[in-house]
């Protein structure tokens, strides 16, 4: 027979009267451990909440690995508060530990892979390490990922990651990618001349200097007395081809503001580059013929300095030489630009150490040329 | 229809009348109860804790807050420990054992209020020691209080220690599963006891009450690791040999320090925990993340935060600390600490190896958390409780083969370097014998007590080697216990007693010829066993000592001498025996 199926009873009396008494400090137990955990959760909270305020005002001292500790220490306190990892994060990719904020901010996006910030945080920390790909994924993902509503409503959080990646894409020269994210940008981006300014100019950096025009000329509109505007508008219409409308936003921008530098030396260009141009309207046959020669003649001196190019400038030297009935004035002017064309593009190639700045207005002409001869370029 | 008041009482004494007749549900209801009851003490102790420890060290306090804290905490709970709690010293674990195996399954409630009361002021004081071995403790204090005063017998109190023991780790550690491991590889030292069901019972009830008041949160948050390159393997191996070392160190450090602690005047016993205090708090001035258990700063290294030359300075800094605070006599246990010294030897062996090998390697934080299994291996002894806590900790599976080859390089250095394990070595200071894997040894034909004899013929030690001659006349057996005022003193041969008259004279007493016998060497290290031995343990050592008769004698202490064992009854008991020799039954007085 097993010991327990014996009818002796196994326990004294005391037993139950064992159990009443843990039964009331079972209960007098969950009364404390109810009033102890309130007390940490309350004084835990303050802890991390104070902990984050410090590490805010460590932030703004520029501080970053200090405010890195508060932060943690927040965290420490208060698990269940995203905000603290995210200023961690934020904090370490200041303080450069870019692994770091990389491990801090991956733990955020496996809770939630579209939050908004941490990927803007990660796409920053990406970008720093100059894995572009990888920061464009992110920032593509902070785009189209939950913001909270405050402080900023989403689609302005949106609209500033956009423009942060433009300006990503601006210094890397990805000139197809930028002109992608600025399309939808023009559309949402707030009217404000700040904002519309900064739209138009990474307009000009994409290779849409058209797209830059208007923008300028709705801001010079909105405010005419604005110098920084009708520089901006010449920039753009110089950048466009159109060299008498940046002269007139250049003279503008310094009768607004006569000590602009830039302004006056972008004149200087857009009224070289107007003396040169031989594609500009209203010249007769003979002048624009003449320019042609000229620019020949400019690039074929340039050309000399390049050995492998001996046998062009020949060409060239052979072209200005001939004689040109007035009748041919008109084809051979047409003619005389596309070799110079040509001969300017195969310096660029074989010899770019030989173009300087100086030549820039030669350079803006032949641009023009270029895709005015060759419609598809 | 709804019964009656009169049938509900009637039905209600009738469930109790059944749950007294059936000890099955009775361990299971005791199982639950006691899992709910530690579970509630364990979040009070942590809590309790935790909030003294924010009080004492406000955010901006001075640092010689760090200095001053520890010092006054040991000094009250030194006081406190030896006036009133001398059983609540220390980590727990051995007493836990000793409770268990010797003490018939007693724990006393004043034992649970003083481990409770000294353990949350001097870890919430910044003592370099853990929760966790304090609160098996007082989670066995507990069901042994509950056993006892339910009217239980003494084995089904016994039977209920695990399962407080099981239920205050899961609580402690916030690991259920590992809380039952540990249960039965350490403290009963038998995978296959049967206690596993109520065990896990207890754990899952406890683990329950945890939830409820501090919510799902793991002790430690660490992000998904994983083994970068197969080769890793190999840096993981090395990381086994260098936690196996830090633990063969650091056990090393704390007995040879304890020792020495034991050896000072019992007076001054009240005093020697300060020592801990005032060295953790001249430590901690400097640097702050030697105090208290660590797990903030771990927390951080698991997470990659480590500087090499930090974390190696902390990790030393953390063996010297603990040991000193251990070994001084101050309440708190040896888990957590295990843990910091392994993450540091982690975090420091994974940054070496990142700057040498950083396409196929990961950073330090992956090391440091296998770090903290191999140490918890290497120091505690538990590979597979070590295993599977730092999966519970963590909740990361992806790092357990490396911590598996990590651990058992940490456990095997660790076994050969220091051959008993710590809580044992702990226990053998006090005079106290644990029972260790080994004596339980194969099952064989049973086990010392079934062959022991009463030791009818004892020689008092003061009597000489010629008297002693005398008296031994006609005994069968050839060695036989000598003893003194202060209990056993050790065997003594005929041929010992015929060398020393040849030697010296028949004057010479048997206390001077076991001296002689002994070389000085302490009475522990007697060969002797305990009546829980098994056979085959008690035919090696009488093997390998050239002796046919052992003493054998209580775990609770040496000196306690229960019978003897004669190498005829153990080999009859093997039924290989030719005849018994008849007991002799003089006595010389």
């Amino acid at each position: 027979m097993a010991p327990g199926s014996s009818n002796r009873p196994l326990l004294r009396p005391s037993f139950f009267r064992t159990l009443l008494i843990v039964a009331l400090a079972g209960m007098a137990l969950v009364l404390i451990d109810s009033v102890l955990a309130a007390t940490e959760r309350r004084e835990t909270a303050i802890e991390a909440t104070r902990s984050w305020r410090e590490g805010q005002s460590l932030m703004q001292q520029g501080r970053y690995n200090d405010a890195a500790d508060a932060f943690r220490s927040a965290i420490a306190n208060a698990r269940n508060n995203k905000e603290y990892p995210l200023a961690l994060g934020q904090a370490l990719l200041n303080a450069g530990q870019l692994d770091e904020a990389e491990s801090t901010l991956t733990d955020l996006l496996n809770a939630n892979s579209m939050a908004g910030a941490p990927n803007l945080a990660m796409a920053r920390i990406f970008a720093k390490k100059a894995e572009f790909e990888e920061a464009e994924f992110y920032y593509h993902r902070a785009i189209y990922g939950q913001w909270p509503p405050a402080p900023n409503d989403a689609a302005a959080n949106r609209i500033h990651v956009r423009f942060e990646l433009a300006d990503l894409l601006a210094a890397r020269n990805s000139k197809a990618e930028l002109l992608a994210e600025l399309l939808p940008l023009q559309q949402q981006a707030p009217t404000d001349t700040d904002t519309q300014a900064r739209l138009a100019r990474l307009f000009m950096i994409a290779g849409a200097p058209a797209r830059a025009v208007p923008i300028f000329h709705d801001l010079a509109r909105a405010d005419p007395r604005d110098s920084a505007v009708e520089a901006g508008l010449g920039e753009a219409e110089l950048e466009n081809g159109n060299f008498t409308a940046a002269q007139t936003a250049f003279i503008a921008a310094l009768r607004l503001r006569p000590d602009d530098q830039n302004a006056r030396k972008s004149l200087d260009t857009s009224e070289q580059i107007l003396n040169l141009d031989p594609l500009r309207r209203g010249l007769d046959g003979q002048e624009r013929y003449r320019r042609s020669q000229h620019i020949l003649q400019l690039v074929a001196d340039k050309a000399a300095q390049c050995p492998p190019l001996g046998d062009q400038v020949s060409a060239a030297r052979v072209a200005i030489s001939r004689h040109v009935s007035p009748s041919e004035l008109s084809e051979n002017a047409e003619s005389t630009l596309e070799l110079a064309t040509k001969l300017w593009q195969a310096e660029q190639t074989q010899c770019p150490a030989t173009i300087t700045a100086s030549d820039e207005p030669l350079q803006t002409v032949l641009a023009k040329a270029a895709r005015q001869l060759d419609p598809s370029r | 229809m709804t019964p009656s008041p009169a049938v509900s009482t009637s039905r209600l004494h009738a469930w109790l009348e059944e749950l007294r007749q059936s000890e099955n549900q009775l361990t299971l209801l005791l199982s639950l109860v006691v899992g709910v009851l530690v579970g509630l003490v364990t979040v009070g102790f942590i809590l309790v804790t935790g909030r003294l420890a924010a009080h004492m060290y406000p955010a901006g306090g001075s640092g010689w807050r760090r200095i001053l804290v520890p010092t006054l905490g040991s000094l009250s709970t030194g006081f406190l420990l030896a006036r009133y709690f001398p059983f609540a010293r220390g980590s727990g674990i051995p007493q836990t054992k000793f409770a268990l195996v010797v003490n018939d399954g007693i724990i006393t409630f004043r034992t649970i209020v003083g481990k409770l009361l000294c353990c949350s002021t001097s870890l919430a004081s910044g003592i370099a020691l853990g929760r966790e071995g304090p609160s098996v403790q007082i989670g066995a204090g507990v069901a042994s209080v509950i056993g006892r005063n339910s009217g239980l017998r003494t084995e089904q109190v016994k039977a209920l220690l695990p399962v407080g023991c099981s239920a205050a780790l899961a609580a402690a550690f916030n690991t259920p599963i590992a809380a039952v491991m540990f249960t039965l590889e350490e403290i009963m030292g038998d995978l296959h006891a049967t206690v596993l069901g109520t065990a896990v019972l207890s754990s899952a009830a406890s683990w329950m009450v945890l939830h409820y008041f501090l919510g799902d949160d793991p002790l430690f948050h660490v992000p998904a690791y994983r083994l970068v390159h197969p080769a890793e393997l190999a840096v993981y191996a090395v990381l086994g040999i260098v936690g196996g070392l830090a633990s063969v160190v650091f056990v090393k450090l704390l007995l040879g320090m304890r020792a020495r602690f034991l050896r000072l005047p019992a007076k001054t016993v009240w005093l020697h925990p300060v020592v801990g205090g005032l060295t953790v708090g001249l430590l901690g001035y400097f640097f702050p993340d030697v105090m208290g258990v660590g797990y903030s700063f771990v927390d951080r290294v698991l997470n990659g935060d480590a500087v090499l030359k930090v974390v190696v300075l902390l990790g030393i800094l953390k063996i010297v600390a603990t040991a000193t605070c251990y070994a001084s006599g101050n309440a708190g246990g040896i888990f957590g600490p295990s843990l910091f010294i392994g993450a540091m030897a982690g975090a420091a062996t994974g940054g070496v190896a990142h700057k040498l090998f950083p396409g196929i390697t990961a950073g330090p934080g992956a090391y440091a958390l296998v770090g903290m299994g191999t140490a918890f291996a290497g120091i505690i002894r538990t590979p597979f409780t070590s295993v599977i806590m730092i999966f519970e900790l963590t909740r990361d599976y992806t790092i357990i083969v490396p911590l598996m080859i990590s651990n058992t390089i940490a456990y095997f250095i660790s076994q050969k370097l220091q051959r008993e394990t710590i809580y044992d070595a702990l226990a053998r200071q006090d005079g106290v014998h644990l029972p260790s894997a080994h004596a339980h040894g194969p099952s064989g034909p049973g086990n010392v007590r079934k062959v022991m004899r009463p030791a009818t013929l004892t020689l008092p030690a003061r009597t000489t080697v010629q008297e002693a001659l005398g008296a031994v006349e006609g005994s069968a057996v050839e060695a036989w216990p000598v003893t003194a005022e202060q209990g056993f003193r050790g065997m003594i041969r005929r041929t010992d007693m015929a060398n020393a008259i040849a030697r010296e004279s028949g004057g010479i007493t048997l206390a001077a010829v076991l001296d002689e016998l002994n070389g000085g060497m302490e009475l522990e290290n007697f060969t002797h066993l305990h009546p829980d031995h098994s056979l085959h343990l008690a035919l090696e050592r009488m093997g390998s000592s050239g002796l046919g008769v052992l003493p054998v004698v209580s775990r609770a202490s040496v000196r306690q001498l229960m019978g003897i064992v004669v190498l005829e009854d153990v080999l009859k008991a093997y039924g290989v025996a030719g005849q018994t020799p008849a007991p002799h039954t003089a006595e010389v007085s």
